[in-house]
């Protein structure tokens, strides 16, 4: 697996736990698809390869094998799963 | 608001104590840098504060209920308002930078449903002493001062 600096390897650690549990993914999915989240349309531009990268068992091959190495890494596509931004998931957790 | 942080070993164990109570479900967590070494500290009943004052804890963990809670508890949330620090979870990565085998040195203890498991100190002390910056030199200075690890 190519190494990812901290931060990243927390989004997608982090990310995909609570994308497996339907409840917490709904939260994230909230905070995703939230009008007011900066990139929204961001996120719906590279939605299916983003969820792929979370349900998948393998990150990397993921990376090498569906999303495709000749245009993404391992880093450059963590980096597309969107940030949570405090108030919005604070306001998730009363849908 | 007033500055508050992280320095006293007794906050700490009020927070995993508190956890504790909330989890439905048994989960594990890791608990490195300036936080662990305030856990140690809490153990033996040390009140003293840390000389640099902390404004987060690194916990790592693959539990989702306590991934939630700790993104409940991010920077800017209600956590850090209340409790003056905040959550910064950790990926497993950052135990890279512990000692070799530094599980056959940790210590686990449960809070409720909840159980924590902290590296030693020396182990603890590890990566800040690597690191080397001036807060961390305080930190190992802090531990030395307290007996959490020897001279």
């Amino acid at each position: 697996m190519t190494s990812l600096a901290l931060e990243d390897e927390a989004r997608l650690q982090y990310s995909r736990i609570l994308w497996k549990n339907p409840r917490t993914r709904n939260r994230l999915l909230f905070v995703w698809e939230h009008p007011e989240h900066p990139h929204r349309e961001r996120f719906e531009e590279n939605r299916q390869l983003v969820q792929g990268l979370l349900e998948c068992p393998d990150p990397q091959a993921y990376v090498d094998t569906v999303a495709g190495a000749d245009k993404w890494s391992l880093r450059t596509l963590t980096r597309e799963i969107p940030a949570v931004i405090w108030s919005l998931w604070d306001e998730s957790k009363q849908k | 608001m007033p500055r508050r942080e992280l320095k006293y070993p007794a906050q700490v164990e009020q927070w995993l104590n508190a956890w504790g109570q909330k989890l439905q479900n048994p989960g594990e967590m890791i608990l490195i840098g300036s936080g662990g070494l305030l856990w140690h500290a809490a153990q033996k009943g040390i009140a003293s504060p840390m000389s640099e004052n902390s404004m987060d804890v690194d916990p790592i963990t693959q539990n989702d209920e306590i991934a939630e809670l700790c993104y409940d508890a991010q920077i800017g949330s209600l956590f850090e308002k209340e409790n003056g620090w905040h959550i910064n979870l950790m990926p497993n990565g950052a135990l890279d930078g512990l000692p070799p085998d530094w599980q056959k040195r940790s210590t686990k203890k449960h809070y409720g449903l909840l159980q924590v498991e902290v590296p030693a100190p020396e182990d603890l002390l590890a990566p800040k002493i690597k690191r080397g910056e001036p807060r961390d030199l305080a930190h190992a200075q802090w531990a030395r001062y307290n007996s959490l690890v020897k001279v």
